[in-house]
Protein backbone atom coordinates (compact mmCIF):
# COMPACT_ATOMS: atom_id res chain seq x y z
CA UNK A 1 0.00 0.00 0.00
CA UNK A 2 1.27 3.15 -0.80
CA UNK A 3 2.25 5.86 1.57
CA UNK A 4 0.49 8.65 -0.02
CA UNK A 5 -2.92 9.11 0.42
CA UNK A 6 -2.97 11.35 -2.70
CA UNK A 7 -0.65 11.13 -5.98
CA UNK A 8 -1.40 14.16 -8.80
CA UNK A 9 0.93 12.58 -11.83
CA UNK A 10 0.98 15.21 -14.76
CA UNK A 11 -2.87 16.30 -13.78
CA UNK A 12 -3.82 18.53 -16.97
CA UNK A 13 -7.24 20.20 -17.39
CA UNK A 14 -8.82 22.45 -19.94
CA UNK A 15 -12.35 23.88 -19.79
CA UNK A 16 -13.96 24.83 -23.21
CA UNK A 17 -10.37 25.29 -24.84
CA UNK A 18 -8.68 27.54 -21.73
CA UNK A 19 -6.23 25.59 -19.87
CA UNK A 20 -7.11 25.84 -16.02
CA UNK A 21 -4.45 23.03 -15.11
CA UNK A 22 -1.32 22.78 -16.83
CA UNK A 23 0.68 20.06 -15.56
CA UNK A 24 0.05 19.58 -11.87
CA UNK A 25 2.17 16.65 -9.86
CA UNK A 26 1.77 16.45 -6.35
CA UNK A 27 1.81 13.72 -3.43
CA UNK A 28 -0.19 13.90 -0.03
CA UNK A 29 1.53 11.32 2.35
CA UNK A 30 -0.71 9.92 4.73
CA UNK A 31 -1.35 12.05 7.92
CA UNK A 32 -0.03 15.21 6.55
CA UNK A 33 -2.68 18.43 6.83
CA UNK A 34 -2.04 19.86 3.47
CA UNK A 35 -3.37 23.64 2.60
CA UNK A 36 -3.84 24.18 -0.90
CA UNK A 37 -3.69 27.91 -1.70
CA UNK A 38 -4.12 29.88 -4.51
CA UNK A 39 -6.34 32.73 -5.89
CA UNK A 40 -9.92 32.64 -6.41
CA UNK A 41 -10.82 30.35 -9.94
CA UNK A 42 -6.61 29.25 -9.98
CA UNK A 43 -7.92 25.45 -10.25
CA UNK A 44 -8.00 24.56 -6.40
CA UNK A 45 -11.31 23.33 -6.96
CA UNK A 46 -11.13 21.70 -10.01
CA UNK A 47 -8.23 19.74 -8.70
CA UNK A 48 -10.55 18.51 -5.54
CA UNK A 49 -13.41 17.71 -8.01
CA UNK A 50 -11.01 16.04 -10.03
CA UNK A 51 -9.84 14.20 -6.83
CA UNK A 52 -13.10 12.96 -6.42
CA UNK A 53 -14.18 11.58 -9.59
CA UNK A 54 -16.92 14.35 -10.02
CA UNK A 55 -15.02 15.59 -13.07
CA UNK A 56 -12.54 14.11 -15.37
CA UNK A 57 -8.79 15.36 -16.48
CA UNK A 58 -8.04 16.08 -19.63
CA UNK A 59 -4.73 13.98 -19.12
CA UNK A 60 -2.54 13.09 -16.48
CA UNK A 61 -3.83 10.78 -13.32
CA UNK A 62 -4.93 11.47 -9.97
CA UNK A 63 -5.04 8.42 -7.23
CA UNK A 64 -6.60 9.01 -3.91
CA UNK A 65 -6.27 6.31 -1.42
CA UNK A 66 -4.43 4.08 -3.79
CA UNK A 67 -7.42 4.22 -6.25
CA UNK A 68 -7.69 6.00 -9.69
CA UNK A 69 -10.13 9.22 -9.38
CA UNK A 70 -11.68 7.91 -12.21
CA UNK A 71 -12.65 4.32 -11.20
CA UNK A 72 -13.45 5.23 -6.92
CA UNK A 73 -14.90 2.76 -5.39
CA UNK A 74 -18.12 2.56 -2.72
CA UNK A 75 -15.38 1.24 0.00
CA UNK A 76 -12.48 4.21 -1.08
CA UNK A 77 -15.49 7.12 -1.10
CA UNK A 78 -16.30 5.87 2.50
CA UNK A 79 -13.08 6.15 3.55
CA UNK A 80 -13.54 10.23 2.61
CA UNK A 81 -14.88 12.64 3.98
CA UNK A 82 -15.84 15.81 1.67
CA UNK A 83 -16.75 19.53 2.70
CA UNK A 84 -17.75 21.41 -0.30
CA UNK A 85 -17.08 24.75 -1.84
CA UNK A 86 -20.59 26.74 -0.78
CA UNK A 87 -21.09 24.25 0.98
CA UNK A 88 -23.82 22.62 -1.54
CA UNK A 89 -26.03 19.73 -0.26
CA UNK A 90 -29.48 19.03 -1.08
CA UNK A 91 -30.87 22.24 -0.70
CA UNK A 92 -34.67 21.07 -1.03
CA UNK A 93 -34.18 18.93 1.59
CA UNK A 94 -34.89 19.12 5.03
CA UNK A 95 -32.11 18.99 8.01
CA UNK A 96 -33.69 15.59 9.57
CA UNK A 97 -33.94 14.15 6.31
CA UNK A 98 -30.24 14.70 4.62
CA UNK A 99 -28.55 13.49 7.82
CA UNK A 100 -30.79 10.98 7.21
CA UNK A 101 -30.47 9.78 4.10
CA UNK A 102 -26.47 10.44 4.60
CA UNK A 103 -26.86 8.00 7.17
CA UNK A 104 -28.03 5.33 5.44
CA UNK A 105 -25.62 5.53 2.76
CA UNK A 106 -22.47 5.62 4.45
CA UNK A 107 -20.22 2.71 5.53
CA UNK A 108 -19.45 3.85 8.73
CA UNK A 109 -21.29 6.58 11.04
CA UNK A 110 -20.80 7.61 14.68
CA UNK A 111 -23.78 8.45 15.65
CA UNK A 112 -22.48 9.58 19.14
CA UNK A 113 -19.89 11.95 18.03
CA UNK A 114 -22.21 13.02 15.13
CA UNK A 115 -24.90 13.78 17.71
CA UNK A 116 -22.49 15.49 19.75
CA UNK A 117 -21.96 17.65 16.96
CA UNK A 118 -25.20 18.62 16.09
CA UNK A 119 -25.77 19.65 20.03
CA UNK A 120 -23.12 21.83 19.83
CA UNK A 121 -23.64 23.09 16.64
CA UNK A 122 -27.39 24.18 17.38
CA UNK A 123 -28.80 22.90 13.65
CA UNK A 124 -32.67 22.95 13.41
CA UNK A 125 -33.09 19.67 12.58
CA UNK A 126 -36.76 20.36 10.74
CA UNK A 127 -35.54 23.57 8.98
CA UNK A 128 -34.82 23.32 4.95
CA UNK A 129 -30.90 23.37 3.87
CA UNK A 130 -32.18 26.31 2.01
CA UNK A 131 -33.05 28.08 5.16
CA UNK A 132 -29.59 27.74 7.08
CA UNK A 133 -27.15 30.43 7.45
CA UNK A 134 -23.90 30.10 5.25
CA UNK A 135 -22.37 29.14 8.79
CA UNK A 136 -24.71 26.56 9.65
CA UNK A 137 -24.02 25.03 6.76
CA UNK A 138 -20.68 24.51 6.84
CA UNK A 139 -21.14 23.62 10.38
CA UNK A 140 -23.85 20.48 8.85
CA UNK A 141 -21.18 19.91 6.19
CA UNK A 142 -18.41 19.20 8.17
CA UNK A 143 -20.45 17.41 11.01
CA UNK A 144 -21.39 15.23 8.57
CA UNK A 145 -18.52 14.33 7.02
CA UNK A 146 -16.89 13.88 10.14
CA UNK A 147 -19.36 11.38 11.36
CA UNK A 148 -18.12 9.12 8.88
CA UNK A 149 -14.71 8.95 10.56
CA UNK A 150 -12.72 9.22 7.64
CA UNK A 151 -9.35 8.33 6.58
CA UNK A 152 -8.97 11.19 4.36
CA UNK A 153 -10.52 14.90 4.71
CA UNK A 154 -10.88 17.01 2.00
CA UNK A 155 -12.09 20.87 3.26
CA UNK A 156 -12.66 23.14 -0.21
CA UNK A 157 -12.78 26.32 1.24
CA UNK A 158 -15.04 25.67 3.92
CA UNK A 159 -14.61 28.92 5.24
CA UNK A 160 -15.69 30.87 1.94
CA UNK A 161 -18.56 33.08 3.26
CA UNK A 162 -18.17 32.90 7.05
CA UNK A 163 -17.86 36.00 8.98
CA UNK A 164 -14.44 36.06 10.98
CA UNK A 165 -15.59 34.67 13.70
CA UNK A 166 -17.43 32.01 12.59
CA UNK A 167 -14.44 31.35 10.75
CA UNK A 168 -12.17 31.19 13.58
CA UNK A 169 -14.65 28.72 15.17
CA UNK A 170 -14.81 26.66 12.41
CA UNK A 171 -11.39 26.20 12.07
CA UNK A 172 -10.52 25.90 15.95
CA UNK A 173 -13.45 22.91 16.30
CA UNK A 174 -12.13 21.50 12.33
CA UNK A 175 -8.36 21.29 14.22
CA UNK A 176 -9.87 19.89 17.22
CA UNK A 177 -11.50 17.06 15.52
CA UNK A 178 -8.73 16.84 12.77
CA UNK A 179 -5.85 16.12 14.78
CA UNK A 180 -7.09 13.45 17.07
CA UNK A 181 -7.07 10.91 15.17
CA UNK A 182 -3.98 11.60 12.55
CA UNK A 183 -6.23 11.91 9.41
CA UNK A 184 -4.98 13.26 6.19
CA UNK A 185 -6.33 16.62 5.20
CA UNK A 186 -6.59 18.11 2.14
CA UNK A 187 -7.78 21.55 2.94
CA UNK A 188 -7.79 24.54 0.00
CA UNK A 189 -8.19 28.05 0.58
CA UNK A 190 -7.40 31.64 -0.04
CA UNK A 191 -7.53 32.71 3.04
CA UNK A 192 -3.90 32.52 4.24
CA UNK A 193 -4.42 32.70 7.95
CA UNK A 194 -6.34 29.85 8.20
CA UNK A 195 -4.02 27.40 6.00
CA UNK A 196 -1.07 28.79 8.25
CA UNK A 197 -2.88 27.44 11.36
CA UNK A 198 -3.77 24.33 10.28
CA UNK A 199 -1.66 23.36 7.94
CA UNK A 200 2.05 21.25 8.14
CA UNK A 201 2.62 21.54 4.42
CA UNK A 202 1.52 23.73 1.44
CA UNK A 203 0.74 24.00 -2.16
CA UNK A 204 0.38 27.23 -4.20
CA UNK A 205 -1.45 27.32 -7.31
CA UNK A 206 -0.48 30.29 -9.96
CA UNK A 207 -0.52 30.26 -13.54
CA UNK A 208 -1.86 26.66 -13.70
CA UNK A 209 0.72 25.51 -12.18
CA UNK A 210 1.73 24.14 -9.12
CA UNK A 211 4.61 26.33 -8.12
CA UNK A 212 5.40 25.89 -4.33
CA UNK A 213 5.01 22.32 -2.72
CA UNK A 214 6.96 22.14 0.31
CA UNK A 215 6.44 22.42 4.46
CA UNK A 216 5.38 25.49 5.56
CA UNK A 217 8.75 26.10 7.71
CA UNK A 218 10.95 24.92 4.62
CA UNK A 219 9.12 27.48 2.45
CA UNK A 220 9.72 30.52 4.51
CA UNK A 221 13.40 28.84 4.56
CA UNK A 222 13.68 28.51 1.26
CA UNK A 223 12.55 32.03 -0.18
CA UNK A 224 14.29 34.99 0.34
CA UNK A 225 13.12 38.43 -0.70
CA UNK A 226 16.66 40.87 -1.17
CA UNK A 227 16.69 44.38 -1.45
CA UNK A 228 19.79 45.69 -3.17
CA UNK A 229 20.95 49.41 -3.58
CA UNK A 230 23.45 50.21 -6.42
CA UNK A 231 25.49 53.20 -6.29
CA UNK A 232 24.21 53.89 -9.90
CA UNK A 233 21.49 52.80 -11.56
CA UNK A 234 20.26 49.58 -10.69
CA UNK A 235 20.66 46.52 -13.50
CA UNK A 236 17.16 46.06 -15.41
CA UNK A 237 17.78 41.90 -15.26
CA UNK A 238 18.99 39.98 -12.75
CA UNK A 239 20.12 36.25 -14.73
CA UNK A 240 19.34 33.88 -11.76
CA UNK A 241 17.20 30.99 -11.89
CA UNK A 242 14.64 30.54 -10.07
CA UNK A 243 13.54 33.75 -9.44
CA UNK A 244 10.22 33.91 -8.04
CA UNK A 245 9.99 37.96 -8.71
CA UNK A 246 12.07 41.27 -9.92
CA UNK A 247 11.59 44.30 -9.77
CA UNK A 248 14.15 47.63 -11.01
CA UNK A 249 13.75 51.20 -9.79
CA UNK A 250 16.04 53.61 -9.93
CA UNK A 251 19.03 52.51 -7.49
CA UNK A 252 16.86 49.93 -5.78
CA UNK A 253 16.37 46.50 -7.07
CA UNK A 254 13.90 43.97 -5.08
CA UNK A 255 14.43 40.57 -5.91
CA UNK A 256 12.37 37.38 -4.84
CA UNK A 257 14.75 34.06 -5.24
CA UNK A 258 13.30 30.36 -4.43
CA UNK A 259 15.65 27.94 -3.40
CA UNK A 260 18.66 30.75 -2.05
CA UNK A 261 21.95 28.69 -1.91
CA UNK A 262 25.64 30.00 -1.56
CA UNK A 263 26.32 29.84 -5.64
CA UNK A 264 22.86 32.36 -6.00
CA UNK A 265 24.16 34.80 -2.99
CA UNK A 266 27.95 34.36 -5.21
CA UNK A 267 26.03 35.37 -8.50
CA UNK A 268 24.28 38.13 -6.89
CA UNK A 269 28.07 39.53 -4.78
CA UNK A 270 29.08 39.78 -8.44
CA UNK A 271 26.52 42.92 -9.21
CA UNK A 272 28.91 44.91 -6.85
CA UNK A 273 25.41 46.54 -4.73
CA UNK A 274 26.01 49.17 -2.35
CA UNK A 275 24.28 46.82 0.22
CA UNK A 276 21.89 43.84 -0.11
CA UNK A 277 19.73 43.39 2.70
CA UNK A 278 17.06 40.52 3.47
CA UNK A 279 13.33 41.66 4.05
CA UNK A 280 11.44 39.55 6.24
CA UNK A 281 8.41 37.47 4.33
CA UNK A 282 5.38 36.24 6.11
CA UNK A 283 3.07 33.43 4.50
CA UNK A 284 0.85 36.26 2.87
CA UNK A 285 4.10 38.32 1.43
CA UNK A 286 5.38 34.98 -0.19
CA UNK A 287 2.07 33.82 -1.69
CA UNK A 288 1.56 37.78 -3.12
CA UNK A 289 5.16 36.74 -4.80
CA UNK A 290 4.15 33.34 -6.12
CA UNK A 291 0.93 34.41 -7.32
CA UNK A 292 1.61 37.76 -8.92
CA UNK A 293 1.31 37.61 -13.17
CA UNK A 294 4.73 37.04 -14.58
CA UNK A 295 6.36 35.91 -17.68
CA UNK A 296 7.65 32.96 -16.20
CA UNK A 297 6.73 31.27 -13.20
CA UNK A 298 9.77 29.64 -11.21
CA UNK A 299 8.52 26.35 -9.66
CA UNK A 300 10.51 25.15 -6.47
CA UNK B 1 -29.96 0.87 -3.22
CA UNK B 2 -33.09 0.98 -1.57
CA UNK B 3 -32.49 4.62 0.16
CA UNK B 4 -31.87 5.98 -3.38
CA UNK B 5 -34.66 4.41 -4.61
CA UNK B 6 -36.82 5.78 -1.80
CA UNK B 7 -35.62 9.05 -1.65
CA UNK B 8 -36.14 9.06 -5.73
CA UNK B 9 -39.77 8.45 -5.15
CA UNK B 10 -40.51 10.64 -2.42
CA UNK B 11 -38.55 13.77 -4.20
CA UNK B 12 -41.46 12.78 -7.17
CA UNK B 13 -44.31 11.79 -4.86
CA UNK B 14 -46.21 13.94 -7.04
CA UNK B 15 -46.00 11.83 -10.44
CA UNK B 16 -46.45 8.96 -8.34
CA UNK B 17 -49.68 10.35 -7.08
CA UNK B 18 -50.82 11.15 -10.56
CA UNK B 19 -50.00 7.97 -11.85
CA UNK B 20 -52.14 5.95 -9.06
CA UNK B 21 -54.76 8.71 -9.27
CA UNK B 22 -55.40 8.42 -13.33
CA UNK B 23 -54.89 4.27 -12.98
CA UNK B 24 -57.75 4.56 -9.81
CA UNK B 25 -59.80 6.22 -12.82
CA UNK B 26 -60.05 4.24 -15.88
CA UNK B 27 -59.88 1.28 -13.64
CA UNK B 28 -63.33 2.26 -12.23
CA UNK B 29 -64.66 3.86 -15.94
CA UNK B 30 -63.44 0.16 -17.27
CA UNK B 31 -64.98 -1.96 -14.38
CA UNK B 32 -68.73 0.54 -13.95
CA UNK B 33 -68.71 0.50 -18.13
CA UNK B 34 -67.43 -2.64 -19.28
CA UNK B 35 -69.33 -4.91 -16.78
CA UNK B 36 -72.06 -2.82 -16.78
CA UNK B 37 -73.33 -2.46 -20.39
CA UNK B 38 -73.65 -4.80 -23.73
CA UNK B 39 -70.49 -6.44 -24.44
CA UNK B 40 -69.80 -4.85 -27.68
CA UNK B 41 -70.12 -1.84 -25.96
CA UNK B 42 -68.14 -3.30 -23.16
CA UNK B 43 -65.34 -4.20 -25.85
CA UNK B 44 -65.58 -0.41 -27.14
CA UNK B 45 -65.06 1.40 -23.65
CA UNK B 46 -61.59 -0.72 -22.69
CA UNK B 47 -60.08 0.14 -26.45
CA UNK B 48 -61.19 3.97 -25.67
CA UNK B 49 -59.71 3.89 -22.45
CA UNK B 50 -56.85 2.45 -23.17
CA UNK B 51 -56.42 5.04 -25.98
CA UNK B 52 -56.57 7.55 -23.31
CA UNK B 53 -54.67 5.55 -20.70
CA UNK B 54 -51.72 5.88 -23.25
CA UNK B 55 -52.12 9.12 -23.83
CA UNK B 56 -52.04 10.52 -20.01
CA UNK B 57 -49.47 7.68 -19.46
CA UNK B 58 -47.11 9.08 -21.95
CA UNK B 59 -47.14 12.63 -19.77
CA UNK B 60 -46.68 11.42 -16.63
CA UNK B 61 -43.99 9.40 -17.53
CA UNK B 62 -42.35 11.40 -20.05
CA UNK B 63 -42.67 14.22 -17.32
CA UNK B 64 -41.16 11.92 -14.38
CA UNK B 65 -38.34 11.10 -16.58
CA UNK B 66 -37.61 14.91 -17.76
CA UNK B 67 -38.15 15.94 -14.27
CA UNK B 68 -35.37 13.29 -12.27
CA UNK B 69 -32.79 14.64 -14.73
CA UNK B 70 -33.42 18.64 -14.82
CA UNK B 71 -34.09 18.73 -10.98
CA UNK B 72 -31.03 16.49 -10.12
CA UNK B 73 -28.81 19.24 -12.30
CA UNK B 74 -30.45 22.13 -10.93
CA UNK B 75 -30.46 21.22 -7.12
CA UNK B 76 -26.71 19.33 -7.68
CA UNK B 77 -28.48 16.48 -5.90
CA UNK B 78 -26.02 13.81 -8.24
CA UNK B 79 -22.73 15.72 -7.18
CA UNK B 80 -24.09 15.38 -3.63
CA UNK B 81 -24.95 12.04 -3.54
CA UNK B 82 -21.49 11.16 -5.58
CA UNK B 83 -19.18 12.45 -2.69
CA UNK B 84 -21.30 9.14 -0.75
CA UNK B 85 -20.71 6.09 -0.91
CA UNK B 86 -22.89 5.87 -4.00
CA UNK B 87 -21.96 5.19 -7.46
CA UNK B 88 -22.81 6.77 -10.65
CA UNK B 89 -24.55 3.45 -11.86
CA UNK B 90 -26.13 3.64 -8.32
CA UNK B 91 -27.76 6.44 -8.69
CA UNK B 92 -29.00 5.90 -12.43
CA UNK B 93 -30.33 2.62 -11.56
CA UNK B 94 -32.54 3.54 -9.00
CA UNK B 95 -33.66 6.56 -11.00
CA UNK B 96 -34.56 4.10 -13.69
CA UNK B 97 -35.94 1.53 -11.16
CA UNK B 98 -38.26 4.43 -9.79
CA UNK B 99 -39.93 4.90 -13.87
CA UNK B 100 -40.08 1.32 -13.57
CA UNK B 101 -42.10 1.42 -10.33
CA UNK B 102 -44.41 4.68 -11.37
CA UNK B 103 -45.46 2.83 -15.01
CA UNK B 104 -46.24 -0.23 -13.09
CA UNK B 105 -48.46 1.83 -10.42
CA UNK B 106 -50.09 3.69 -13.63
CA UNK B 107 -50.59 -0.21 -15.87
CA UNK B 108 -51.11 -2.55 -13.29
CA UNK B 109 -54.77 -1.81 -12.02
CA UNK B 110 -56.07 -1.20 -15.34
CA UNK B 111 -54.26 -4.33 -16.57
CA UNK B 112 -55.12 -6.53 -14.51
CA UNK B 113 -59.33 -5.20 -14.73
CA UNK B 114 -59.12 -5.51 -18.64
CA UNK B 115 -58.11 -9.13 -18.34
CA UNK B 116 -61.09 -10.14 -15.79
CA UNK B 117 -63.03 -8.37 -18.08
CA UNK B 118 -62.12 -9.81 -20.86
CA UNK B 119 -62.06 -13.81 -19.37
CA UNK B 120 -65.37 -12.54 -18.69
CA UNK B 121 -66.92 -11.53 -22.01
CA UNK B 122 -64.87 -13.26 -24.50
CA UNK B 123 -63.27 -16.11 -23.19
CA UNK B 124 -64.25 -18.46 -25.45
CA UNK B 125 -62.53 -16.71 -28.49
CA UNK B 126 -58.58 -16.89 -28.73
CA UNK B 127 -58.04 -14.06 -30.52
CA UNK B 128 -58.81 -12.15 -27.01
CA UNK B 129 -56.51 -14.75 -25.38
CA UNK B 130 -53.35 -12.53 -25.14
CA UNK B 131 -54.94 -9.38 -25.91
CA UNK B 132 -54.03 -7.91 -22.45
CA UNK B 133 -50.51 -9.17 -22.52
CA UNK B 134 -49.98 -7.80 -26.36
CA UNK B 135 -51.31 -4.50 -25.42
CA UNK B 136 -50.29 -3.39 -22.17
CA UNK B 137 -46.54 -4.79 -23.10
CA UNK B 138 -46.71 -2.27 -26.26
CA UNK B 139 -48.15 -0.01 -23.80
CA UNK B 140 -45.47 -0.29 -20.66
CA UNK B 141 -42.79 -0.77 -23.29
CA UNK B 142 -44.06 2.59 -24.98
CA UNK B 143 -44.01 4.52 -21.59
CA UNK B 144 -40.68 3.47 -20.88
CA UNK B 145 -39.66 4.42 -23.89
CA UNK B 146 -41.33 8.12 -23.28
CA UNK B 147 -39.98 8.30 -19.99
CA UNK B 148 -36.17 7.25 -21.44
CA UNK B 149 -36.49 10.43 -23.65
CA UNK B 150 -37.62 12.79 -20.62
CA UNK B 151 -34.42 11.55 -18.94
CA UNK B 152 -32.36 12.07 -22.44
CA UNK B 153 -34.22 15.65 -22.69
CA UNK B 154 -34.05 16.41 -18.95
CA UNK B 155 -30.14 16.96 -19.34
CA UNK B 156 -30.67 20.23 -21.68
CA UNK B 157 -30.52 23.11 -19.64
CA UNK B 158 -32.99 24.84 -21.78
CA UNK B 159 -36.71 24.57 -21.14
CA UNK B 160 -37.94 24.60 -24.73
CA UNK B 161 -35.53 21.92 -25.37
CA UNK B 162 -36.50 19.65 -22.63
CA UNK B 163 -40.70 20.34 -23.43
CA UNK B 164 -40.08 20.54 -27.47
CA UNK B 165 -37.58 17.52 -27.61
CA UNK B 166 -40.04 15.43 -24.76
CA UNK B 167 -43.12 16.05 -26.61
CA UNK B 168 -42.14 15.22 -30.17
CA UNK B 169 -40.35 11.93 -29.72
CA UNK B 170 -43.03 10.84 -27.59
CA UNK B 171 -45.22 11.59 -30.51
CA UNK B 172 -43.40 9.96 -32.83
CA UNK B 173 -43.10 6.54 -30.73
CA UNK B 174 -47.12 7.06 -29.81
CA UNK B 175 -47.99 7.43 -33.60
CA UNK B 176 -45.70 3.61 -34.24
CA UNK B 177 -47.58 2.22 -32.05
CA UNK B 178 -50.94 3.57 -33.23
CA UNK B 179 -50.12 3.20 -36.94
CA UNK B 180 -48.89 -0.71 -36.02
CA UNK B 181 -50.77 -1.69 -33.60
CA UNK B 182 -49.33 -3.83 -30.63
CA UNK B 183 -46.87 -6.58 -32.85
CA UNK B 184 -44.11 -8.47 -32.46
CA UNK B 185 -42.62 -5.38 -34.91
CA UNK B 186 -43.87 -2.63 -32.76
CA UNK B 187 -42.19 -4.87 -29.49
CA UNK B 188 -39.02 -5.00 -31.02
CA UNK B 189 -38.93 -1.05 -31.92
CA UNK B 190 -39.57 0.00 -28.92
CA UNK B 191 -37.08 -2.61 -27.38
CA UNK B 192 -34.69 -0.97 -29.38
CA UNK B 193 -35.57 2.39 -28.74
CA UNK B 194 -35.65 1.93 -24.70
CA UNK B 195 -32.20 -0.06 -24.81
CA UNK B 196 -30.48 3.12 -27.45
CA UNK B 197 -32.10 5.82 -24.88
CA UNK B 198 -30.89 3.62 -21.51
CA UNK B 199 -27.29 3.65 -23.32
CA UNK B 200 -27.32 7.21 -24.37
CA UNK B 201 -28.26 8.11 -20.60
CA UNK B 202 -26.26 5.92 -19.12
CA UNK B 203 -23.40 7.12 -21.15
CA UNK B 204 -23.98 10.81 -20.39
CA UNK B 205 -24.72 10.14 -16.88
CA UNK B 206 -21.49 8.55 -16.27
CA UNK B 207 -19.69 11.36 -18.15
CA UNK B 208 -20.82 14.21 -17.60
CA UNK B 209 -18.98 15.99 -14.83
CA UNK B 210 -21.32 16.78 -11.49
CA UNK B 211 -20.65 20.81 -11.11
Amino acid sequence: MSDDAIVIESLVKYYDGRCVIDGVDLKIPRGCIYGLLGRNGIGKTTIIRILLGLDFPTRGKSYILGRDSTQLTNKIKGRIGYVAEGHNMISSYKVSRLINICKKLSMRWNDKFFNHLIEMFRLPMERYVRELSTGMRAELNLALAMATEPELLILDDPTLGLDTVARRQFLELAVDLLQRDGRTILFSSHILGDVERIADRIGILAGCKLVVDCGLEELKRRIKKLRLIFEKKAPANLHLTEIVNQQSSGREMTVTIANMDEQKQAVINTLGAESCEEIPMSLEDIFIECTRPKQKQAVF
Amino acid sequence: MYTLIKREIEDHIIYFLGALILSLLFTASIAAKGFGGEPAEGLGIILAAIGITLACATIVICALGTSQMHTDKNRKISAFLSTLPVSRNQILAARVITGLLALLVLLAAPAITVEILLSTLRQEEAVYRYFTVEIFSAVYLLGLGVYCTGLMCGFSSSKIVVTLGSLVLSVVLLTIILIKGPDIETLIILLVYVSASLAYTWRKFSTIPFI
